[in-house]
């Protein structure tokens, strides 16, 4: 039962030390779009979905959670619901409508309905969103249950976000063990046998891209309890680009690689930022430079590796290891 | 006493831009039978094939399935109610490895959106598949990753995964296409056995394996019934001779 949840753990507590060596924002942009990258993957990844448009999904999150918070003078744990609410009902919408298109018609499809999203914010609901400026005006977070916490502190919000993304992990885990998850593989390999085998696999799909989308929304609702405001550019076509390029980063065929793209992706980027404002020229070379030398992402190729490794004599250790990923 | 009719055909049709690829097919299986459909290359037989088990939709015509109208039902509608067909170009999950093809297909009629439980944790799909692999011959390669398999074992597996899914009629589309004899030879016996308890239809070129399992075969010619019976009423049938089994 634990051996399962080792790996879980593990990341955990290498979650858990990140403020000792990085600063204690940076640690909790990285869980944040740790967790947006991983819910993506869910649909890349393990469903074989590739989507451009996952910021309508963190954007919904994001939005849902701060007019939430904005309008209704909610609780933190309530905005956090309304936000997981708003981006799955909208990844199932948008998956149900768009699903029979595939690869990258799908891909732009979802893009467009995005950039359909980014422009309703920007402008005619310019009066509830704030349009331009984004979603101001949110009162100061804490948190009044179970205990009480002030989220307006930074290493207290951070343990809060680690919490909910460590939480996130495991459900998302669990849901890909599932004998629903298992179907996801099969989907990816062979999508013509699978109906064959009797599985609807246009409901398989929709499914799919709805958890993906909901992992994605929960990213953006805590976004917004870390920011205390919704921008704008939490719905732009950038912000869909993201996930993707840290799922690339990190390995789309591991668990845990879009986590660690996410993690290098925003280490540099914030890093960079400080010593110069084109700081996408360094990090663009950096993610040249990185997906040339581990095509397969960094864990990925990490588990390549350690896959040959493991049909020799010595490949116990690596066995080992390979299990974590 | 006249047998049950599980699978029926009334005037099946299937156009493909103007060519007709099935025309006009009144078939009817009875249950328990070993059916082989033959005929020259460009017969009909695949499109026949696919027309029944859902995979394309007829032009005109309906499909009968122990009376009850499928004509119209997606294929994996058709398949939960119990008609399958494994496919001429071997179609298995390549990277998974052999028992998690046939376990995903098995575990098809025990759960299929279950989020909470886990996957390999359902005791009723893992001892079928077990059973499955067993009747197939693939119980010592379960391990392996499909794609590595030698081809004969390949085809084995694709028929693991059709069993998987509990059908009551088996449409097998060329099973020992590429096979080695001795493999052919296997796939005789297995396809006898399994003949015990399923009703199966079979589309096959190796005429000695036609000859020896049939109960009846349909010889299909430009898309139409040429005749039908059994294996000597159609080897001694003078229009079957004609435009297919020529010299022999």
């Amino acid at each position: 039962m634990l051996k399962e949840y080792l790996n879980i753990v593990l990341v955990g507590v290498i979650l858990l030390t990140l403020p000792l060596w990085i600063s204690v924002s940076t640690a909790t942009d990285i869980l944040i779009f740790g967790l947006y990258a991983m819910g993506f993957n869910v649909a890349l990844g393990f469903a074989g979905v590739l989507s451009f448009g996952h910021a309508a999904f963190f954007g919904l999150g994001a939005y849902g959670a701060g007019m939430a918070l904005r309008y209704f003078d909610a609780s933190v744990w309530i905005s956090l619901a309304w936000g997981l609410t708003a981006a799955s009902l909208g990844a199932l919408v948008l998956g149900a409508m768009c699903v029979k298109k595939r690869g990258v018609y799908f891909a732009l499809l979802i893009a467009a309905f995005a950039q359909m999203f980014y422009f309703l914010a920007l402008s005619p609901l310019k009066h509830i969103t704030g349009g331009e400026d984004g979603l101001k005006g949110i009162p100061l977070l804490e948190l009044r249950f179970p205990f009480h916490l002030n989220l307006g502190d930074p290493h207290n919000l951070f343990f809060f976000v680690l919490f909910l993304t460590l939480v996130c992990i495991l459900i998302m885990h669990h849901i890909l063990n599932s004998p629903f998850g298992s179907l996801l593989q099969g989907l990816k390999e062979n999508e013509q046998r699978l109906k064959a085998c009797g599985y609807d696999n246009v409901s398989i799909k929709i499914l799919a891209f709805t958890v993906s989308g909901l992992f994605s929304g929960m990213a953006g609702a805590l976004y917004t309890v870390n920011l205390g405001y919704v921008p704008l550019d939490s719905f732009f076509w950038l912000n869909s680009g993201r996930p993707l390029v840290m799922t690339l980063l990190g390995g789309m065929h591991t668990f845990f690689g879009p986590l660690l793209g996410a993690g290098i992706f925003i280490f540099f980027e914030d890093t960079v930022s400080v010593y110069t404002p084109r700081w996408e020229v360094f990090v663009g070379a950096m993610v040249v430079f990185l997906i040339l030398t581990f095509p397969e992402g960094i864990l990925g190729s990490i588990k390549e590796r350690l896959n040959a490794e493991g049909g020799r004599e010595s490949g116990k250790v690596a066995m080992w290891l390979k299990k974590l990923f | 006493m006249a047998q049950e009719i599980v699978l029926e055909t009334r005037g099946l049709e299937k156009d493909f831009g103007g060519i007709k690829a099935v025309h006009q097919v009144n078939f009817r299986l009875p249950k328990g039978e070993i059916r082989s459909i033959i005929g020259p290359n460009g017969a009909g037989k695949t499109t026949f094939f696919n027309l029944l088990a859902g995979v394309f939709k007829p032009t005109a015509g309906r499909i009968l399935y122990h009376g009850r109208d499928i004509t119209s039902l997606p294929q994996y509608r058709v398949c939960r109610l119990g008609l399958t067909k494994s496919q001429q170009i071997t179609s298995i999950f390549p990277k998974l490895s052999v028992f998690e093809n046939v376990r995903l297909a098995a575990q098809m009629r025990v759960t299929r959106y279950n989020l909470w439980k886990r996957y390999d944790r359902l005791p009723e799909v893992n001892e079928k598949t077990r059973n499955i692999l067993d009747q197939v011959g693939l119980t010592q390669k379960k391990d392996a990753v499909a794609a590595n398999l030698p081809y004969g074992d390949q085809r084995y597996l694709e028929i693991g995964i059709t069993l998987a899914t509990d059908p009551e009629i088996l449409l097998l589309d060329e099973p020992t296409a590429g096979m080695t004899p001795a493999e052919t030879q296997d796939t005789v016996k297995l396809v006898q056995k399994l003949a015990e308890t399923l009703t199966i239809v079979i589309v096959e070129h190796d005429m000695s394996v036609v000859m020896g399992i049939s109960n009846s075969i349909t010889v299909l010619h430009n898309g139409s019934i040429l005749a039908e019976g059994t294996p000597t009423e159609i080897h001694n049938n003078d229009d079957v001779q004609r435009v297919y089994l020529g010299g022999h």
